[in-house]
């Protein structure tokens, strides 16, 4: 019997595939993007766009993108959605959305949906990804950090990765590097970040072992001069990320009190 | 196998650059495999508006796990404040001409001494009976204007390296506000194997109404190209900050019939032309 029932799968399965390729759907969005959030000295900013309008103009429609806050402890602090026109796009700023009593680390998601139930358009597009951008300032607005997110929620794993970030920073310049983590999954991830002379050979001058929480986030700060860099070349690595693309984001400080910083 | 990292100076936004080449594992992974362990060639090439400027054939030889740097310091040209130019250091590694992925890292830094950096791929090298323009297609909402702020998008835009005349393409460059309007449209015909810088706050031309807040923007364009890199600084007009990061292509946005989004996209209602 169950072999009949599979063999009736088997040849419905042409059927249901062309019904498919005919029969409208709706937007399908894969998990939400996250991004680090930085509050206390630093302002959060992302940016939403309608992009499925953009990508087809002659059946635009506007859409609402899900966004959620977490505590670096994981904690859910708000969730709102914000519909955004068709071409339309919206910088959002996370004190504005959920109040001015945000921690300084935490995680941010968001995700595109359809405005409106009955809208079918974008089958053509196939499985969208909210791609955002998140602006990084002090609160004066001197330095600036432009950064693209990097992982999902619940992205495959990557807790027994070695990574080793590709940037190679320059110590004569910088005087401090921030690395801020996310964990968007469900359970908590054990991380071990370490500074490293650009010789691969070298062994590490920085290390900082550390359990992310499920939906949390962590920042890890080294001074240099604490360390002993004052000169060279030197990178970040990891043993252990949240998940395969989760690597953390690097905010350099300068002697003059400003930063710069990158998706490491 | 070969590959080809292309980028603009752009010297026209108040910055100096340098480039950091490297012959190491993909995206800094640990786990190098056996391709890796060979040295890797660089050829050197600069061009001004399409025409070369500097041909160094033998610039640099890489070790395995190593890096060249890139710099005024050895190739005087880069210093030049005013003058716009492209860059491509075309990395050979082993035998062939089958592609290989590797990252490069630009530093770029602005008078006052504030830098940014970016890491990324190097392009493929089509072979020379093969080069062909095709559509590519730029989504950027990471623009933002204000008294002090203004952005600049840097097109290293690529032609037929074998061209013996200049040549241009076409490009459409459409500037949105937050509710989806259009403030304006471009039609441009760059030149091949060029830099080209795209002020904002110059371009919008009082379109926009600057304020001490950030307001953010989105760009679109569209452009006919051999190859090209295409990056967008921020920069505090005050402070000398200067903020970079990739733009995504459309392979970030979504999965289904590419072809299809590249002829529709951006064609909006009352835009003449197109290109196809």
């Amino acid at each position: 019997m169950p072999s009949l029932v599979a063999k009736a799968k088997d040849a419905l399965r042409p059927f249901k595939r062309k019904l498919n390729e005919v029969l409208p759907r709706r937007l399908r969005a894969a998990s939400p993007v996250v991004q680090v959030f930085l509050g206390g000295a630093f302002q959060s900013r992302y940016t939403l766009v309608n992009f499925p309008s953009l990508y087809s103009p002659f059946a635009a429609h506007p859409c609402l993108y899900d966004v959620a806050l977490y505590g670096a402890d994981g904690q859910l602090i708000g969730r709102r959605s914000l519909r955004l026109e068709r071409f339309g796009s919206a910088e959002l700023h996370p004190e504005s959305l959920f109040g001015p009593d945000l921690p300084e680390v935490g995680l941010f998601t968001a995700r595109i949906r359809p405005a409106s139930l009955f809208d079918f358009a974008y089958k053509h597009l196939g499985t969208v990804t909210s791609h955002f951008y998140a602006l990084y300032q002090d609160r004066a607005g001197d330095s600036m950090v432009l950064v693209h997110p990097q992982t999902l929620v619940d992205a495959p794993r990557g807790e027994n990765m070695n990574w080793c970030s590709g940037y190679l920073l320059d110590a004569a310049r910088i005087c401090t590097v921030d690395a801020v983590q996310v964990n968007p999954t469900s359970r908590p991830v054990d991380s071990t970040l370490y500074l490293l002379r650009s010789e691969l050979s070298a062994p590490p001058l920085g290390e900082c072992a550390g359990v992310i929480p499920a939906m949390g986030a962590r920042r890890v700060s080294w001074s240099l001069r604490d360390l002993g860099l004052e000169q060279g070349l030197f990178s970040v690595a990891a043993r252990g990320l949240p998940t395969n693309n989760a690597k953390p984001i690097l905010f350099t400080h300068f002697s003059d009190g400003s930063f710069s910083g990158m998706h490491a | 196998m070969l590959g080809q990292f292309v980028f603009s100076t752009c010297n026209s936004a108040g910055l100096s650059v340098k480039a950091l080449l490297r012959n190491t594992a993909r995206g800094g992974s640990d786990d190098a495999d056996a391709t890796t362990a060979l040295n890797m060639q660089v050829s050197l090439r600069i061009l001004d508006a399409g025409v070369p400027v500097f041909e160094r054939a033998n610039f640099a030889m890489i070790a395995p796990g190593s890096f060249v740097e890139l710099s005024a310091a050895n190739c005087p040209l880069l210093a030049h404040e005013d003058r716009e130019l492209l860059v491509i250091a075309r990395c050979q590694r082993g035998p062939g001409e089958q592609y290989f992925a590797q990252e490069h890292q630009l530093i770029y830094e602005s008078r006052r001494g504030r830098t940014t950096s970016l890491l990324y791929d190097q392009l493929p090298v089509a072979p020379g009976d093969k080069v062909k323009s095709s559509a590519i297609l730029l989504l950027a909402p990471k623009v933002w204007v204000s008294r002090d702020v203004d952005t600049f998008i840097a097109i290293a835009n690529l032609g037929d390296p074998a061209a013996t005349s200049i040549r241009n393409s076409r490009w459409q460059i459409d500037f949105l506000a937050g509710a989806g309007q259009r403030l304006l449209s471009l039609d441009l015909d760059l030149a091949q194997n060029a830099s080209h810088v795209v002020d904002v706050i110059r371009t919008l031309n009082g379109r926009v109404e600057l304020t001490d807040q950030l307001r953010m923007l989105t760009v679109v364009a569209r452009g006919e190209t051999a190859g090209a890199a295409i990056l967008t600084f921020l920069r505090n007009c005050k402070t000398d900050a200067v903020a970079l990061e990739h733009s995504l292509s459309p392979h970030y946005y979504m999965d289904g019939d590419f072809a299809r989004v590249r002829k529709e996209a951006f064609m909006f209602p009352g835009r003449s032309g197109g290109i196809t």
